[in-house]
């Protein structure tokens, strides 16, 4: 298959399920007979699951038929925030990167990781050196400055949220 | 020439070099850039995941305050390139969309967006609209000893219909910038492909695995130093790059070096006779002094 010859994840690891298998899921997620949404979205939010694209956009590009697996993909993992399905570590980089930005115009990404990685304590606590090393290089920038356009945003995001 | 200049999160946040090269390089060259001082962040592709209308209208806000300037906007990251020029040609398109996301931004903001504006990256501003023949002549240090691995990263050449100005199987534009430097573009296998980037805080291994690939191929194609027109491909193949040392399985012992990465901006400033200081080269995790001495 195209899509999974040309699969930047299944490229550098093998057990990925690939565009092909889980674009057919998000067919199944969609047929109005299906019964197994819950448990379905589970295990594909597992390892080697809808986590584990990067997003390359190969598979999309590739596709003969325009089937944009990549697309589908995206699509389960909206299905998996609805579904209440929201802790593991790819679902709180969309909640955390959103809310960060909807509250601070732009991101702030040191307190990205941060609000990722909370609980996760022995993840945060290997990140320590290479935080120190990007703010002794400037990469953190402190104090963190809003953009002048942020009470915009704030407005687009509570706009969005009232709907 | 002048644009609206969209710099992008990483440009005022963990790259700050990418900013500080880009000013020091349009001013050189005679482009003018007024800053979106206002900008807010394109989503990368997440905030689309979460909510693509609440992605449109955020971009739809940049795209009306650069209409209502009346410029195109230059950016300089290849991810919003991707995604700020995706959601850019989706609105020209689709007028029915365009009218919907109109309502929230008309709401929040006062603005509406016609669909008038371009949005360009540097790296495509200076092979058309600026032109080699001209960036040529402004060159006063060629970078004739250099042999330079071109990254393109994804966004700024995939989906073809977000971006559409190289091939993007094929892509040739950074190899032409390159050689009008005077360096010697590197061919190898993962030019076009993914660093890594998105997913470093929730799959590491999987990032790391691209780094390595990435720097591997490039170090065994022979080159001194990685260019890239994304920040964030920057950052993963800079400051994740000693992580990943070890899953570069085929290099040879003799070129396990570190791999110096170059935003575009400074790869220009270089040969515009910039200094690395100016250029903000000493920020990178990956030192690029034997880069500097090669070429000053």
């Amino acid at each position: 298959m195209a899509c999974l010859s040309a699969c930047s994840t299944f490229e550098v690891s093998p057990d990925f399920l690939g565009p092909a298998a889980l674009a057919k899921s998000y067919r199944f997620m969609v047929d109005p007979r299906d019964q197994a949404h819950k448990e379905r979205l589970e295990l594909l939010g597992e390892d080697n699951g809808i986590w584990d694209c990067v997003r390359c956009n190969f598979c999309v590009s590739v596709c003969p038929k325009d089937v944009a697996p990549m697309e589908q993909i995206i699509r389960l993992r909206r299905l998996s925030l609805a579904a209440g399905l929201s802790e593991s570590m790819g679902a709180l980089h969309i909640t955390q990167f959103t809310k960060v930005v909807g509250q601070e115009g732009h991101l702030n990404e040191t307190r990205l990781p941060l609000l990722m990685l909370l609980g996760h304590w022995g993840k945060l606590f290997r990140m320590i050196p290479l935080a120190i090393k990007m703010f002794l290089r400037g990469k953190t920038p402190f104090p963190f400055k809003r953009t002048k356009g942020y009470e915009q945003v704030r407005a687009i995001f509570k706009n969005r949220n009232d709907q | 020439m002048k644009y609206a200049y969209y710099p992008g999160c990483a440009a005022k946040g963990a790259a700050p070099e990418l900013h500080q090269a880009t000013m020091k390089v349009v001013e050189r060259l005679g482009i003018e850039v007024v800053e979106l001082e206002n900008f807010n962040c394109c989503g990368a592709g997440v905030i689309t995941e979460a909510d693509p209308d609440l992605a449109y209208t955020l971009n739809a806000k940049t795209l009306a305050t650069a209409e209502a300037m009346g410029l195109s906007i230059m950016t300089v990251c290849g991810t919003c390139q991707g995604t700020l020029g995706g959601v850019n040609k989706l609105l020209q398109k689709d007028e029915a969309l365009r009218n919907k996301i109109n309502i929230a931004l008309k709401q929040t903001t006062g603005l509406e967006y016609h669909g008038t504006v371009s949005v360009k990256h540097l790296q495509w501003i200076l092979v058309k609209d600026y032109g080699l023949d001209k960036l040529e002549k402004a060159v006063t240090h060629p970078l004739t000893d250099l042999a330079i691995a071109p990254f393109y990263g994804c966004y700024i050449l995939r989906p073809e219909s977000a971006t559409g100005f190289d091939n993007w199987e094929n892509p040739q534009s950074l190899e032409r910038l390159i050689k009008t430097l005077g360096a010697a573009p590197v061919p190898y296998e993962g030019r076009t492909k993914c660093c890594g980037f998105p997913v470093f805080l929730e799959k590491e291994e999987i990032a790391l695995q691209m780094v390595g690939s990435r720097v591997g191929e490039a170090k065994v194609a022979g080159a001194h130093a990685m260019v890239t027109p994304c920040p964030l491909c920057h950052l993963s193949l800079d400051i994740y790059q000693d992580r990943a040392l070890e899953k570069i399985k085929v290099v040879a012992e003799d070129t396990a070096a570190p791999m110096p990465i170059l935003h575009l901006p400074q790869l220009l400033g270089l040969a515009l006779g910039f200094s690395s200081e100016e250029l903000g080269m000493k920020r990178h995790f990956v030192a690029t002094d034997a880069l500097s001495e090669k070429i000053f």
